[in-house]
């Protein structure tokens, strides 16, 4: 469902992508991990057709995200930026209106119970903790039916126990409506606990790639983390 | 103190390099240079003008004949008899009376050059200053009477009283509605990019056009919604003008007209909005440079004021001299169509709207998907 063939990209000399190769199938999610600058961010938006790439290609969903027909796609992909934050004098539940509206999807229940903002929903957003903001950003883009979820960060901020929620959120997605997941994260906790494979991306080039479990074993390393640091120095 | 020098230091260093900071600071600079080059020129132009003109003159009082004297030092160049001919070569035509004395009345025949001449000429008022001065007699008593011509006709004071009218209408549509569209611009572009929206907007089926289209038509309204209030306010502040104008001192009474005409006022507003329309494509633009709201707020109208300085100068200077910039015509228009130059009117209609179509395309083929988000342009 999602797939990047040598994906590169330049923003003026800078080499951002040097060759990314990756894939995701129905029902999987799968772990972007990598320092900052990696290029993990810059993987995302070329495969949500916001960059094109310098060279080689990405396809979601059958179509390439250079071509016009990924205009069609978009209905299927479901992007949340690093960043973004939901607009102040919005309440949360005009912004999940605001989000279920480009896609043309009317599902504000299932949003308003998966964001756990409950009552708060009604308030205005710059009355929001940054936890609340996130927390309503992937409510609203869970909820309008993507087949593809690119999601950079979406625990940024988040307290642990919504974290949790979020997770559980992302993973029963994925399984119950047979989506691709791309899970960018720095909490390799999190990437290990709910990712059923994992690229580690350096300076614009995968690693090295596989199961959590291949990754611990091939290391042999307690956790993932330090089998990412691992894989980092023998790659440098 | 050395906590407060490095906060102090860091702020400098931080805004000192702020290319936003340097624009704006260059910008308001040359806006100011420019507006004073553009009034000094008009205020020239003005004055010039003003130093040629006619006095008619054919057996007046010794009173008379010592305010023609003075007259002649302001410039006057004398005759015996008024022709409207006399207005192709001179902005304004004085008409001295045989039975000349304090109070005087004074006819003077106007070219009608915009605003300022259909108000009387200063070289009057000064002219007779100087004469009460030297006789003794308490100056102010000269009841100047204006007979404004254009293209050989004499406007009546109705019509004077539209022009006027329609004056202030259209200059506040020329320098306020572009100011306001603006700013609600550099607003509506910039919360975006504080807020980080455009990936998420724009990774929906929201297209990069279709975004642009929505910024634009919710721009004009919110402009729309701002120019409607103040409207009001405006109609309040020239009511009361005209109750200062209407007092017995004023050399000239002005009335605000209300009966402008539907088929008036159509051409202005839709030259507005087209104007409108092209300085929010632009406003658009400039604010996709700006990371927040706030520096959009300040770094768009320093690129958007420097376009409205002729409107600005266009109080002070004829009119036909800067009729031709696309900002000034809503005034252009609204005098063409009071004198049903329709020609004229449909003329600077088709230019300005030309100009929002090749502005709003311009814009929507630069600002794509990438441009937004990473600031570049279609890679090609």
């Amino acid at each position: 469902m999602i797939r990047a063939v040598q994906l590169q990209r330049r923003f003026g000399r800078f080499e951002a992508l040097r060759g990314v190769s990756l894939q995701a199938a129905q029902g999987e999610v799968v772990g972007l991990v990598g320092p900052n600058g990696a290029g993990k961010t810059t993987t995302l938006r070329v495969l949500a057709g916001l960059l094109k790439p310098s060279g080689g290609y990405a396809e979601v969903l059958g179509a390439r995200t250079d071509s016009p027909e990924f205009r069609r796609v978009k209905r299927w992909l479901a992007y949340l930026p690093e960043e973004v934050m939901p607009y102040d004098n919005l309440t949360g539940r005009a912004f999940i209106e605001f989000i279920h509206g480009l896609y043309g999807v009317d599902n504000m229940k299932e949003a308003v119970e998966l964001s756990g903002l409950g009552p708060h929903v009604d308030d205005k957003i710059k009355t929001y903790s940054k936890g609340m903001r996130r927390r309503l950003v992937v409510a609203a883009l869970l909820t309008v039916g993507a087949r593809v979820l690119l999601l950079d960060e979406p625990t940024s901020g988040v307290d642990v126990l919504h974290a949790v929620e979020i997770r559980r959120a992302v993973k029963e997605y994925a399984r119950g409506r047979g989506a691709a997941v791309m899970y960018s994260s720095h909490n390799m906790l999190e990437v290990q606990t709910i990712c059923d494979r994992v690229y580690f991306i350096d300076r614009g080039v995968v690693v090295d790639s596989g199961t959590p479990a291949e990754l611990l074993q091939r290391y042999g390393a307690a956790d993932l983390e330090e089998a990412f640091v691992k894989a980092l120095r023998r790659h440098a | 103190m050395g906590v407060l020098s490095a906060l102090i230091v860091k702020d400098l260093r931080e805004i000192l390099t702020s290319r936003y900071f340097l624009v704006s600071l260059v910008g308001g600079f040359v806006a100011l240079v420019a507006l004073g080059a553009v009034m000094g020129a008009s205020i020239r132009e003005t004055a010039t003008g003003m130093q040629k003109f006619a006095v008619v003159v054919n057996n007046t009082t010794d009173l008379g004949m010592r305010f023609v004297e003075k007259l002649r030092l302001y410039g006057g160049e004398l005759y015996t008899s008024f022709s409207p001919d006399l207005l192709r070569q001179y902005s304004y035509v004085v008409v001295v009376p045989q039975n000349f004395t304090f109070p005087a009345r004074v006819e003077v025949y106007a070219r009608y050059r915009g605003l300022m001449s259909v108000a009387a000429p200063s070289a009057l008022n000064a002219a007779a200053a100087e004469v009460a001065r030297e006789v003794g007699i308490p100056p102010r008593l000269l009841n100047v009477t204006t007979r404004v011509y254009i293209d050989g006709a004499r406007l009546t004071e109705a019509d004077v009283s539209v022009l006027f009218s329609l004056f202030m209408l259209s200059w506040a549509f020329m320098i306020v509605v572009p100011l306001l569209v603006a700013a609600t611009a550099a607003v509506a572009m910039g919360v975006e990019k504080e807020k980080r929206t455009f990936e998420l907007i724009l990774s929906t089926p929201a297209t990069p056009n279709a975004l642009i289209a929505a910024k634009l038509v919710s721009s004009v309204i919110l402009a729309l919604i701002q120019f409607a209030v103040m409207a009001v306010g405006m109609v309040i502040y020239l009511s009361n003008v005209v109750v200062i104008k209407t007092s017995p001192t004023a050399a000239q009474p002005f009335t605000l007209s209300i009966s402008l005409s539907p088929s008036l006022l159509a051409p202005i507003a839709l030259s507005t909005l087209a104007l409108s329309i092209a300085v929010l494509a632009l406003s658009l633009l400039v604010a996709t440079r700006t990371e927040d709201v706030k520096t959009a707020q300040s770094v768009v109208p320093s690129v958007v004021l420097p376009l409205l300085l002729p409107a600005l100068a266009a109080l002070f200077a004829p009119v036909d001299a800067l009729e031709k910039y696309p900002f000034v015509h809503p005034l252009a228009i609204a005098t063409a169509a009071v004198f049903g130059r329709w020609d004229k009117v449909y003329l600077y209609l088709a230019v300005d709207w030309a100009l929002a179509a090749a502005a709003v395309i311009a814009v929507s083929r630069l600002m794509t998907a990438e441009y937004l988000v990473a600031g570049g342009r279609r890679r090609q």
